[in-house]
């Protein structure tokens, strides 16, 4: 905000409303130039908090200078730009979910959500339930499938599921549409 | 390449063009704006970073434009 008559009650009414600072008139350049460089670092580091808190605070990327890595990279980012079912095995602690998190910020859905759900933390009986959602009486609850809509779903632990489960996932896989419990119509995956 | 878009809102010519002056040597891409219902207009068209804004202006003052450009806008720009 600049003013050529500047008073305490309009400097702060202006701050009040969101104004990042006050310049009075008759403006000099070092302090305009230092307030407008101060202002836009200010919103940059805004949205840069917003986007970091959209993808969960956490910035993966699979570290490493040897071929190996790179052409693990390589291979990442080359799945990242096709919207496919992909299926990340290895041995625990070796990095999975670094992976799955790395693919979703290199895929188009990197603005949307990444959803991480382990399943080996989640009792059979309410399984298909957090996956699929649920609908009774007409109240609906959103499974992980929604909440991750058209953005990327990171299943850990798939081997741990059940047989029923592990079907029904199946079917999700190859519709690219699913059910929720208790529900009438099928929405997109 | 350009360090930022700024709207530069003020109802005196001479204020606006030095304004500019000094930004666009700051190689910022500017565009300006005399009172309120141009500035809306080149919010909505060049959604900058970073509005400059004249308090006193004749029509509708500044805080008044702040507070219905707040109240409308989602915008990562600063004001």
């Amino acid at each position: 905000m600049m003013s050529g008559h500047g008073t305490v009650e309009t400097a702060v009414e202006a701050i009040r409303l969101g104004a990042y600072d006050f310049i009075e008139k008759p403006l000099t350049t070092a302090k305009l130039l230092v307030t407008i460089e101060r202002a836009l670092q200010n919103a940059r580091l805004q949205q840069e908090n917003l986007s970091l808190k959209r993808h969960g605070g956490v910035v993966s990327v699979p570290v490493g200078k040897g071929k190996v890595m790179k052409q693990l990279r390589a291979t990442i980012e080359r799945i990242a730009a096709h919207d496919a079912w992909v299926l990340i095995t290895g041995e625990p602690g070796s990095g999975k979910e670094v992976a799955a998190r790395y693919l979703h910020s290199k895929s188009a859905r990197r603005d949307r959500s990444f959803v991480d759900m382990n399943l080996a933390a989640v009792p059979a009986q309410n399984m298909a339930t957090q996956l699929f959602g649920t609908e009774q009486g007409g109240e609906t609850t959103a499974g992980v499938f929604e909440q991750a809509g058209g953005g990327t779903l990171f299943l850990d632990q798939i081997g741990d599921l059940d047989l029923a489960t592990q079907s029904r996932l199946l079917n999700v896989l190859e519709e690219k549409r699913f059910m929720r419990v208790g529900g009438k119509f099928a929405g997109n995956a | 390449m350009s360090t930022g878009t700024i709207l530069v809102v003020d109802d005196e010519p001479d204020i606006r063009q030095i304004v500019q002056e000094i930004l666009e040597d700051e190689d910022y891409e500017i565009t300006t704006a005399e009172n309120a219902a141009t500035a809306r207009t080149a919010y909505n068209t060049h959604r900058p970073d970073l509005v400059l804004l004249d308090i006193w202006m004749p029509d509708t003052d500044g805080i008044t434009l702040l507070r219905s450009g707040r109240a409308t806008t989602h915008c990562r720009c600063r004001w």
